[in-house]
């Protein structure tokens, strides 16, 4: 009986085994465990311990973000960790709004203690030595378990290998019920029941041991689930569709989420300085991913850089996305007085200026992407050389017509105007289409 | 003796030579006409367009274009579209403008232009048609080159409904006073916005208050 629990349940062992000797030794840095970590170097470093950081989870289309926020002296710093495994950390100081990113790294070949690192080495100008902290570096959690592995029994040792090959990817030996781990002994399964009983907070009577082991096995499967997705063609697709939804997410979103009234100069001053988020942008729009968010400006945003990205290709697209950014003007003045002309517009631009006045009340950072795809798909079709003809054109004929208009003709001379009037009123019509062509450009957001 | 008849005299044709003269008067004439003409129609473009320039402030130094244009509720004047590609997006107006040249700017949002201009040669609106027409033309001139919705898409309809609870009507609605009429319809500008115009008008196209929604 005992062989064929052994035989059927492999995957129960080798949650018990992770129970024995717990999560740490596989797991990537959680926030709880940073801001543990955290805590106790600042408070090793300062002698009083730092307020607790908070931890904010959100939830987005086909991704979560958990945010730790810890604020030390007159800076806080935000901490991203992203169901799509990236890792965020970016640092506010007093008296500013938008957040500068300091690091931004894969969270499954990060440690804690790099984690650390980042905050502690910019707050005290040296690098986080856990050990002298006495803080034990999560790098160092394995070679403990290895350590304390040592002394177990051969089977617990077995158990150790099939977990290493399950967590490595090799799904197929934990699920064969013919795999060599039928000679776990009855010790190392009496060990994870009784654990699994203990931990099962369901479990008034710990009675049968029925109810633990399902609750194990789901653990089991959910562990090894999210380990090896690569064996699971659900998984696989699911974390697919989490990839390209992954898309719609920016860093500047996530710091949009933490302010509470962005300051469009701030948000504009940080497209301007993280360039390459708008390149992002760019690059994503180039690829058809229309459905990455829900956000009305977001999409409208996409199809805008996506008309600019079809049509400019992406070298010169990036260009006119330096120039526009060069030229932007966040004034709420400005911006009242150039659309008078336009009074639904989000950007007015001035052709002769260059500059492009932007809706200072459109202040999230979606919205800010939306007015720069719309800057960027103006400076786009003004700079066409059809449009740019048309307009030299028929600012040519028109200082013609002036300069006949005010002399006096002979015939030949009427003759000449008429023909420029003719031409002028050609080119009016050219100019007709593409203005309107101009007006209907831009896909707006329909919320 | 035979005594051969003389040959008649050839006579000149007379028709030949009143073509001949009626070709050289027509050219005589037409090239001033046409001339006269090119330079009135010059003249009131610029008109048209300083017009648009008055109200266009801060784009003194634009380079304006005119279109002319014809609508059947402006018979009585001449229609011009006025616009700039100095600014993005481009403004636009619309000019009518009477035969002493004087114009009006047609623009929703300040009825005086249009009002002004009905004043002078005013509709005699009756029939449904006739007011359908007019919500056209409303839309085409005042609201800058809009279009009138005969139907509305499913999509849209959801968006509205969204906005409005429920769909209020989706094809033109006339309520008519002993008066006026309130004409309520559905229009689309060139934005691709949909907006629900409600005017009060008068038989004669005095357009007494327009509110506009959009959805």
């Amino acid at each position: 009986m005992r062989g064929v629990i052994a035989i059927r349940y492999p995957l129960f062992w080798a949650v018990g085994f992770w129970m024995v000797f717990g999560p740490s030794a596989f797991a990537t840095p959680t926030p709880e465990e940073v801001s543990k970590n955290l805590v106790a170097a600042f408070a090793v470093e300062t002698g009083k311990t730092p307020k607790k950081p908070t931890i904010v989870n959100k939830d987005y289309v086909g991704f979560k973000t958990r945010t730790l926020t810890f604020g030390i002296g007159n800076r806080v710093y935000r901490i991203v960790f992203s169901s799509d495994g990236t890792l965020t950390v970016a640092v506010t100081a007093e008296g500013e709004i938008g957040a500068q990113p300091l690091w931004t790294a894969n969270l499954k070949n990060t440690t804690i203690e790099e984690i650390v690192n980042i905050v502690y080495s910019r707050e005290f100008g040296r690098k986080y030595d856990p050990t002298l902290l006495g803080v034990t570096p999560p790098g160092n959690l394995a070679d403990q378990a290895a350590e304390q592995s040592t002394g177990r029994s051969g089977d617990e040792l077995r158990m150790d290998r099939l977990m290493s090959r399950i967590f490595s990817g090799d799904l197929t030996a934990g699920l064969d019920s013919r795999s060599s781990n039928h000679a776990m002994s009855e010790s190392a399964a009496a060990k994870a029941t009784g654990l699994s009983k203990l931990l099962n907070p369901c479990d008034q009577n710990r009675g049968g041991a029925q109810p633990q082991r399902q609750t194990v096995s789901d653990i089991a499967l959910a562990m090894a689930a999210a380990r090896i997705p690569a064996h699971a063609a659900e998984l696989t697709m699911d974390r697919s569709r989490n990839y390209s939804k992954k898309k719609g997410y920016s860093f500047m979103n996530e710091l949009g989420e933490h302010q509470a009234q962005p300051n469009p100069n701030e948000v504009f001053r940080l497209i301007k300085q993280s360039g390459s988020d708008a390149y992002e942008l760019f690059r994503a729009a180039l690829k058809d991913s229309d459905k990455t968010t829900k956000d009305a400006y977001a999409l409208a945003a996409h199809r805008n850089f996506r008309t600019v990205a079809r049509g400019a290709g992406e070298e010169k697209g990036k260009r006119i996305v330096d120039q526009v950014l060069n030229k932007t003007i966040v004034d709420v003045d400005s911006f009242t007085s150039a659309r008078r002309l336009t009074p639904k517009a989000a950007v007015v631009h001035d052709r002769k200026s260059g500059e492009f006045f932007v809706d200072p009340t459109l202040t999230s950072p979606t919205q800010a992407q939306y007015l720069l795809s719309l800057a960027v798909l103006y400076a786009w079709r003004i700079q066409e050389p059809e449009t740019l003809a048309a307009v030299t054109g028929y600012e040519e004929i028109q200082r013609k017509i002036a300069r006949l208009e005010h002399a006096v003709l002979d015939d030949q001379d009427e003759k000449e105007l008429a023909q420029y009037r003719s031409e002028a009123r050609k080119l009016a019509e050219r100019l007709f289409q593409i203005s309107d062509e101009l007006r209907k450009t831009g896909t707006r957001p329909t919320t | 003796m035979s005594s051969a008849r003389p040959a008649p005299a050839r006579r000149p044709n007379p028709l030949r030579k009143t073509s001949v003269r009626a070709a050289i008067a027509l050219a005589l004439f037409s090239i001033p006409a046409l001339l006269i003409a090119g330079t009135t129609h010059a003249d009131e473009m610029a008109v048209a367009i300083d017009a648009a320039k008055k109200s266009a402030e801060g784009c003194d130094n634009c380079l304006f274009f005119a279109l002319p244009t014809k609508n059947s509720m402006f018979s009585q004047h001449k229609l011009y579209f006025v616009s700039t590609l100095d600014r993005l997006p481009p403004p636009f107006w619309t000019v009518a403008m009477n035969r002493k040249k004087k114009a009006y700017l047609l623009q929703a949002r300040e009825l005086g232009g249009w009002n002004g201009a009905l004043k002078e040669a005013p509709l005699k609106l009756t029939t449904d048609a006739q007011l359908k027409d007019f919500a056209k033309a409303f839309l085409d001139l005042a609201v800058g080159r809009a279009i009138y919705l005969d139907d509305i898409l499913p999509g849209e309809k959801n968006r509205i409904e969204k906005k409005m609870g429920k769909m209020p009507f989706s094809q033109l609605r006339i309520v008519r006073d002993k008066t006026r009429f309130r004409l309520q319809f559905f229009g689309k500008d060139v934005t691709g916005a949909v907006q629900l115009w409600d005017l009060i008008v008068e038989p004669t196209g005095h357009i007494v208050k327009a509110d506009v929604r959009e959805f």
